[in-house]
């Protein structure tokens, strides 16, 4: 059996750049309690709001006594409210956390308070980049979700339909996503690399493993449902005996871009397709499995621009956004014949237009 | 049966995960359970005080009979109740774990349940179980898709090892046990993700 081998110098690098220990290094257990009272109060006001690429907040524990303060806070701040305070879509935010948890809001920021702040603990969110200031020295936090504005204002889906629509637009859409990214041969996004189903599968995979929330959930890649029919992405309720099947296509065109030879082209005939597979698939696991409630999903990865001739290196709006409104239209309704067969979503992905 | 140290660690963890995230998963309970006895193993505890064991399933989970067990008496009694697809503690259920919290033979045993569970204000749910899943003995296990022991005894004896050597990058003894927690966890994600390590240069 193979044990863990430390690799100490990537052991110490980590330790000396986490947070948690350079507050409590720096103040001993009270910084570190301080600055998990910041973490605490971001995961209640995260319950009520969200946060996204141009937030600006900033989170902050005093860690001196200054009896000025109480003056200031009297002029400047008032208590946070949880739900009512900050709701929604959060733009700018400046709150203390004193040590009892006790929230303010402070609606500016008296100059003389700002030498204070920053020798305590501070966290900041600025354009999608997270620190901590501990006693003025910045401490970066790594993303650990990727492709996420943020490691901590996280909101989480028990419905996998609900966890898949969020994909489709807050992900999908602009091809956040840095394995999305990576599908495409060029930066204008107008067509896939050769074979990406890869890379859009796993990405799926990794958001739903990330955000998915449920008693005894299990989430796995490429299951088989019998031999010559793997499917791309299964999740399992084991409490509930449900499954979930999701089968991943995409629609466009991919390219080799050094030889701008087009190495796949497919259309809403594909998706189609897709969908009787995944008909296909569910009859298979019924037979297998006829006690088990099961689900199918079909996720459609749209790329598709107009009149796209493979010299192209840019789209305008029109032709690049032709396909973005135009759903597939599938015969036959499997989503409508089948009770075990959920709409399927499409996932039109934007390129960046020139005009 | 009843196991009392696994019945206080559901309500013990159901209670604080609630508290971090709203709502707990049995899924979050065992693998929180399984962190918060790791954190007594930091500590230096034998593995045998802990009280009940814990396999490795086939999916990559840490997973204990008795806090199964634990649950489904926490679900009779009504001190954790279904809310929507997760569980919750329920108004008894605070009651009851705030009682069990005065045991003296509980206190220190909250401790590693406290370290466990405010690793999720720094992950969600999904980065802990993938932490653990890059855990050297459950990935092992899981790709032979079997279900053994965990911690067996040459097992325990390399995370002590493993536990001095992240003491010492600590070089401090934090009564928070959540600071050795977290960054133990970062250390899975990133080496079983083979980030590079100094992470200010990517």
């Amino acid at each position: 059996m193979t044990i863990l081998k430390i690799d100490q110098d990537r052991l110490h690098a980590l330790v000396m750049s986490e947070p948690l220990v350079v507050a409590g290094k720096c103040y001993g257990d009270p910084g570190s309690a301080r600055l998990k009272g910041i973490l605490r109060f971001i995961k209640r006001c995260a319950r009520h709001a969200t946060v996204h690429e141009k937030s600006d907040i900033r989170v902050f524990s005093l860690m001196s006594d200054d009896s000025g303060i109480d003056s200031l806070r009297s002029q400047h701040a008032t208590a946070f409210q949880f739900g009512v305070t900050a709701r929604g879509s959060i733009e700018s935010l400046v709150v203390e956390v004193r040590e009892d948890d006790s929230a303010f809001v402070w609606h500016s920021v008296p100059p003389e308070l700002t030498k204070i702040i920053e020798a305590g603990i501070v966290y900041r969110l600025v354009q999608k980049v997270e620190s901590f200031g501990v006693k003025g020295t910045t401490v970066p936090v790594p993303k650990v979700v990727e492709d996420t504005v943020s490691q901590f204002w996280l909101n989480y889906f028990v419905d996998l339909r609900e966890a898949l629509t969020a994909y489709k637009d807050s992900m999908a859409r602009t091809s956040k996503c840095h394995l999305v990214r990576e599908a495409w041969a060029d930066k204008n996004r107008l067509w896939f690399v050769t074979k990406p189903e890869y890379r859009l599968r796993k990405a799926l995979a990794n958001y739903l493993y990330a955000f998915l929330r449920h008693d005894e959930i299990d989430l796995r890649e490429e299951q088989n449902v019998d031999d010559s029919h793997p499917v791309d992405i299964k999740v399992v309720w084991r409490m509930e005996n449900r499954t979930a099947i999701i089968e991943v296509k995409w629609i466009g065109k991919s390219i080799d871009i050094k030889t701008r030879k087009i190495t796949a082209n497919y259309s809403d005939a594909r998706a189609r397709k897709g969908a009787r597979q995944l008909a296909q698939y569910l009859e298979g696991h019924k037979q297998q499995a006829s006690k088990e409630d099961t689900r199918g999903h079909l996720v459609v990865f749209d790329c598709r621009r107009k009149g796209l001739k493979p010299s192209a290196t840019g789209v305008d709006t029109k032709k690049g956004l032709h396909f973005q409104s135009r759903e597939i239209k599938f015969n036959p309704k499997f989503h409508k014949t089948r009770g075990d067969f959920d709409e399927p979503i499409r996932m039109f992905m934007e390129p960046v237009c020139l005009t | 049966m009843i196991n009392p140290a696994a019945y206080f660690d559901v309500l013990s963890l159901g209670e604080r995960i609630s508290r971090a995230i709203k709502s707990f998963s049995r899924q979050e309970a065992h693998l929180l359970g399984y962190a918060a006895c790791l954190l007594s193993l930091y500590e230096g505890k034998p593995v045998a005080d802990w009280g009940y064991e814990f396999v490795a399933t086939g999916h990559g989970l840490p997973f204990s009979e008795e806090m199964s067990t634990s649950i489904d008496i926490a679900l009779n009694l009504q001190y954790v109740r279904a809310e929507g697809t997760l569980l919750t503690v329920t108004e008894d259920g605070l009651t009851e774990i705030s009682n069990l919290r005065e045991l003296e033979a509980n206190r220190e045993r909250d401790r590693y349940l406290e370290g466990a569970a405010d690793c999720l204000l720094v992950f969600n749910p999904g980065s802990v179980r993938e932490a653990f899943s890059y855990d050297s003995t459950i990935s092992f296990l899981r790709s032979g898709n079997r279900t053994e022991w965990l911690l067996t005894a040459p097992i325990v004896e390399r995370l002590y090892i493993n536990f001095e050597q992240l003491r010492r990058a600590l070089t401090y003894e934090p009564r928070d046990l959540s600071v050795p927690m977290v960054s133990w966890l970062k250390y899975l994600i990133q080496s079983g993700r083979n980030v590079p390590y100094d992470h200010t240069e990517n």
